[in-house]
């Protein structure tokens, strides 16, 4: 092989190896394939569920406004009482573009259950001051609302 | 982005235009390649990495080749050919294909144009082997050909051998800003005034009890027939009118093929480009028809499976793919006499009705609903139902504008006023054109936007 063939060679590699790479790092960043299920499950089990049940998906609707059927799994864990306030929501995006509206979703939730606790219940809006947790990643949103919150969300990413 | 978005028409495309119109011969090609690759990274900047890094692994695989056959060292191009035709056909199996079965690689999304991306890299490599193109020596140049920005998503496809001797004769004329615009008008009046309205009763159609009748399932064929065509013939048109702007001549993508009375002809006019390919690169290399009947066979049989491939890893498109090989192979063997027999007429109906008929696996998502949905066209089902009428009412003036447009008549008829007065008449379809884009404009600023078909693939 001529040195001109052996240059090209070399380049023909490093391109390759350019694509190979960035192929790996979007595998390993990109959207999970774990089931919004799956997910749930493992973020329920590093939480104090007492006081919470499972929302039906009319529920999700009537305090989110979101349709779960444009989502790809979504599951609520919500207060069982008027007085709770501890929280889990779990929802796999369909399309990446949904991030925004579930996020912002999501965030009015958060912001209509501190309001409804300010100045009535001290300890329920602590806890959502304090202790709730939004986070986005690899197709899936998560919010939380209990004194585990960081636990939930490490198992949360870990299920991912 | 997409030809057919606000975005483009009045922002991307004019700044494109004027920064190279303004640019000094030697840097056209430069500020044509940046902007195609703006093209190509807007939304998803890094699709970028692998665009450009395929489009270097194959332009340094063609260096390679070409110096190596410089030197006698055949064997040697032959192994690094096959290693450049692996490493592009891993591209589109890994990004297309895998996702479909392994579940880990379902995060994987393909770059714009990909599918397309590949025919032309493939065309590239085998051109530089078989001699019949040297290798490219200017990697911008390269990269215009693979990347682009009118023919990035859904081609037409053109091989380097046909591109390469264009790229000197990039530039921007009085005429060819005219005839160009005047296309790419044309084609985007016949996707959003066309193809979208059709679109829409076809949602509305599938949707509604009148769908699982048999005249509600041959209106629905009806509809996905001429809204595919107009859908990706109106983005070809965009396309070649965009090409024309800057000066390249991009080949016809689709020549009237309902109006064909052979299945061979209407292949050569609907994604001409594809058919070309496919010819080109696997069915003359395989052997062609040169060998036994059997051998043709089964080179026709290569074609259409890999043609079917690349269109989707499913069962529905294998069934397409077959479809029209059986259809193909029985009318070059079988049928080849016989066709003659029929009038004109009667062949240009039965070539539409077997072409349409192969659209039923084309949109299904299932065998099941392949099977469903073509025993409803054949008596399994109630006859009518009122929806029908309902949607046959709202869908079909637009129905009759496409059965009138897809044939060669229009173009006949607009050729025999040309003749006659052609001034006049260049004046008169000027304001036609301009009314038809600004009708569009007001589409696409209210219109939920629906993206090009064939840009999923």
């Amino acid at each position: 092989m001529n040195l001109k063939a052996l240059l090209f060679s070399i380049a023909r590699w490093i391109s390759l190896g350019a694509g190979v790479l960035f192929v790996v790092l979007s595998l390993r960043g990109g959207k999970s394939s774990a089931s919004a299920q799956d997910v749930f499950s493992a973020a329920k089990a590093a939480m104090d569920v007492s006081g919470t049940e499972q929302a039906e998906p009319a529920a999700i609707t009537r305090l989110y406004g979101i349709d779960p059927s444009s989502l790809d799994g979504c599951f609520l864990l919500f207060p069982s009482t008027n007085m709770g306030a501890k929280e889990l929501f779990v929802a796999k995006l369909a399309d990446s573009s949904d991030g925004e509206a579930i996020l912002k979703a999501v965030g009015e939730r958060l912001d209509s259950q501190k309001k409804s606790f300010d100045g009535y219940g001290a300890e329920q809006f602590a806890l959502l001051t304090g202790s709730s947790r939004i986070v986005c990643e690899r197709g899936f949103v998560i919010f939380t609302v209990c004194a585990e919150a960081d636990a939930v969300i490490d198992a949360f990413k870990a299920a991912l | 982005m997409q030809l057919d978005q606000l975005l483009f028409v009045f922002a991307f495309l004019p700044l494109c235009i004027a920064v190279c119109a303004a640019m000094p011969q030697k840097l056209k090609k430069a500020s044509l390649a940046l902007f195609s690759l703006l093209f190509a990274a807007w939304g998803r900047p890094a699709d970028l990495i692998i665009i450009l890094s395929a489009s270097f692994f194959v332009f340094f695989t063609g260096l390679e080749i070409g110096a190596l056959r410089e030197n006698g060292c055949r064997r040697l191009a032959g192994l690094v050919f096959a290693g450049g035709f692996a490493g592009v056909l891993g591209l589109i199996v890994l990004y297309k294909y895998l996702p479909l079965t392994v579940g880990s690689l379902s995060s994987l999304t393909p770059p714009v144009g990909l599918s397309f991306i590949t025919f032309s890299l493939l065309s590239y490599l085998f051109d530089v082997f078989s001699g019949r193109s040297g290798p490219a020596k200017d990697p911008v140049g390269f990269f215009l050909f693979v990347g682009f920005f009118p023919k990035l998503i859904s081609g037409p496809i053109i091989a380097w051998h046909d591109f390469e001797h264009q790229l000197e004769g990039c530039r921007i004329s009085a005429d060819s800003l005219e005839r160009g615009l005047r296309r790419f008008a044309v084609g985007l009046a016949k996707k959003l005034l066309i193809a979208n309205a059709i679109a829409a009763s076809y949602n509305a159609l599938a949707a509604s009890s009148g769908a699982r009748t048999v005249a509600g399932s041959w209106l629905a064929l009806l509809f996905v027939s001429f809204m595919l065509y107009y859908d990706f013939s109106g983005y070809s048109d965009m396309a070649i009118g965009l090409g024309a702007v800057f000066g390249f001549e991009l080949p016809e993508n689709f020549l009237h093929p309902y109006a064909c009375d052979s299945m061979t002809g209407f292949w050569r006019s609907w994604h001409a480009t594809l058919g070309r390919w496919f010819r080109d690169y696997v069915y003359i290399p395989l052997g062609g028809s040169r060998g036994t009947k059997l051998e043709t066979l089964v080179n026709m049989l290569c074609v259409w499976f890999l043609t079917g491939f690349w269109h989707g890893g499913t069962l529905t498109f294998f069934v397409w793919g077959m479809w029209h090989f059986a259809l193909l192979a029985l009318e070059k063997f079988i049928f080849r006499n016989v066709r003659e027999k029929f009038p004109h007429p009667v062949r240009v109906a039965i070539v539409f009705l077997l072409a349409i008929i192969g659209w039923v696996p084309f949109f299904s998502d299932s065998l099941t609903k392949t099977v469903g949905w073509l025993g409803r066209l054949f008596g399994g089902a109630p006859l009518w139902d009122a929806s029908v009428g309902y949607y046959l009412l709202t869908g079909g003036a637009a129905l009759v504008l496409a059965v009138l447009g897809s044939g060669n008549l229009p173009g006949k008829l607009y050729k025999k006023a040309l003749d006659r007065s052609p001034d006049f008449l260049r004046a008169v379809s000027a304001v036609f054109i301009l009314l038809l884009f600004a009708v569009c404009v007001a589409l696409m600023t209210g219109e939920t936007y629906t993206s090009f078909l064939y840009a999923g693939f």
